[in-house]
């Protein structure tokens, strides 16, 4: 199956849409993951590839892109609505 | 196994063996272009330096133009001068000469004009090429090789499939010994933390944290309600949430290794490993301070196409995308676009360092070949 998504580094718990993703949809690409989206992801957007916890790190190249503001649910899109910038 | 090198007088390996024609001074680009006219086979090195200048501009004029004569990849160098400029000719040799390599200037003024300058050079640059061509590529290490990674021209996938793809040829270059280079501060802001972490050391770690926030005091001094635009509103309409991220996708370039050394613009790294440089994000005012701290190679990602070369260092040109690799393909080597398309990165990544091997060896990227020679020195205060 075509890849809808691609996750940067193995430690990531989101991964980059590379097309629009409609909700229900198959999230595809990650060997040995299996999910759906929750809801519309649109390319180039993230979508949570476990449950993120409220204040957990959101994970992206390996590292810390920001903390979740609320729980965030695998397949959930993640972006500045559900993710809190720390130390900037 | 490492390479198949031009071995300089003072250890260091070329990647490439050029001759090179300076000017000391922007007056003197005449002589140079003229210089280059008749005997096509040298590089010619023109800018807009050289004089009118405060003494700290003078110095990165200094430090640059003696960098790149001192960059492995060059056999010989002639400087032209004009006579009465501040960045002189002699001062020029004076600088380059102590790496070993056959270096010698002409001052026009001394000369007699621009038609005796330019029939003199001629002579010495065909005896400096004729020397030039009868040295032989030797087999040396990869510790020997500066590898200069930039990025410019981005789109939202360079930091998902074409930085990443760089980051892991970087990291296999720093286990093999070699030594990265990652320019472009301007966009590390907001990595100061993850970066600084990453410093071999507290003093280094420091070094990073603040090269990093200064460069974000003087976005917000110089661009006022611009300094926003680091992170636009189309970046976040894009998918990026804030400048971490953002930043991330240019970093990730330089792999993840451990950070081993801070140095300002032009400067020759004295650690192996990677290497953080001062330079603008601006592309050519980062090649050209890459290649004068000695990158034989420099490796190149865009998103929106950009077919930018440098006179003596070979740089290999990477789209993120499939769109800009076919509509740009006479300047594009490599098409990171396929890692969305079922490419792994692990598959990518080996075939850069392929490509990598074969342009060390000699193998001439697009931008090599088709002669894309830019250079910009990355001066800062006014002229006067």
């Amino acid at each position: 199956m075509e890849a809808n998504v691609v996750r940067i580094n193995t430690r990531d718990n989101v991964a980059v849409a590379v097309m629009d993703i409609k909700c229900g949809d198959p999230v595809t690409g990650i060997p040995g993951l299996a999910l759906r989206a929750r809801e519309d992801i649109k390319r180039n957007h993230k979508v949570a590839l476990t449950e993120i916890r409220d204040n957990a790190p959101v994970i992206k190249y390996g590292e810390t892109i920001g903390l979740a503001s609320g729980n965030i649910q695998e397949g959930e899109w993640v972006h500045t609505h559900n993710l809190k910038t720390v130390g900037a | 196994m490492g390479f198949m090198g031009f071995r300089r007088p003072d250890g260091s390996w070329g990647i490439r063996n050029h001759v090179l024609v300076v000017s000391s001074v922007s007056c003197v680009n005449g002589v140079v272009n003229a210089i280059a006219r008749e005997v096509p086979e040298v590089k010619a090195i023109t800018h807009t330096e050289g004089c009118g200048r405060g003494l700290a501009d003078v110095e990165v004029t200094m430090r640059t133009l003696a960098g790149l004569g001192r960059n492995p990849n060059v056999a010989a160098v002639l400087i032209i001068g004009l006579g009465c400029e501040f960045v002189t000719a002699p001062g020029l040799v004076g600088a380059i000469q102590s790496c070993g390599k056959p270096v010698e200037c002409l001052v026009l003024q001394q000369e007699g004009g621009s038609k005796k300058t330019t029939a003199k050079g001629v002579t010495i640059v065909r005896e400096m090429l004729a020397q030039a061509a009868g040295m032989r590529r030797e087999e040396c290490g990869w510790d020997s090789l500066v590898l200069g990674v930039e990025c410019g021209g981005s789109d939202a996938l360079s930091g998902v499939t074409a930085n990443p793809l760089v980051g892991a040829a970087a990291d296999w270059l720093v286990a093999a010994g070699g030594t990265v280079i990652l320019s472009e501060t301007t966009e590390m802001i907001g990595t100061e933390e993850i970066l600084s972490r990453r410093a071999a050391s507290q003093e280094i770690g420091a070094q990073v944290l603040k090269l990093i926030k200064d460069q974000g005091r003087l976005a917000r001094d110089t661009l006022g309600p611009l300094a926003d635009m680091v992170i636009s509103p189309g970046n976040i309409e894009g998918g990026l949430s804030n400048i971490q991220e953002k930043s991330l996708g240019c970093i990730i370039k330089g792999g993840n290794s451990s950070v081993n050394e801070v140095i300002s613009y032009s400067t020759k790294p004295s650690r192996r490993g990677l290497v953080l440089m001062d330079t603008p994000g601006s592309d050519i005012f980062s090649l050209t301070g890459m290649a004068a701290g000695g990158a034989q190679l420099m490796v190149f990602t865009t998103g929106r196409g950009t077919p930018a070369g440098f006179p003596i260092v070979p740089v290999i040109k990477i789209a993120s995308n499939s769109a800009v690799y076919t509509l740009l393909e006479d300047d594009m080597d490599l098409n990171a676009g396929r890692l969305i398309e079922g490419v792994r990165l692990k598959e990518g990544a080996a075939e850069l360092i392929d490509l990598i091997r074969r342009v060390v060896d000699g193998y001439q990227p697009k931008a090599e070949a088709n002669l894309q020679d830019c250079l910009s020195i990355h001066t800062v205060g006014p002229a006067f």
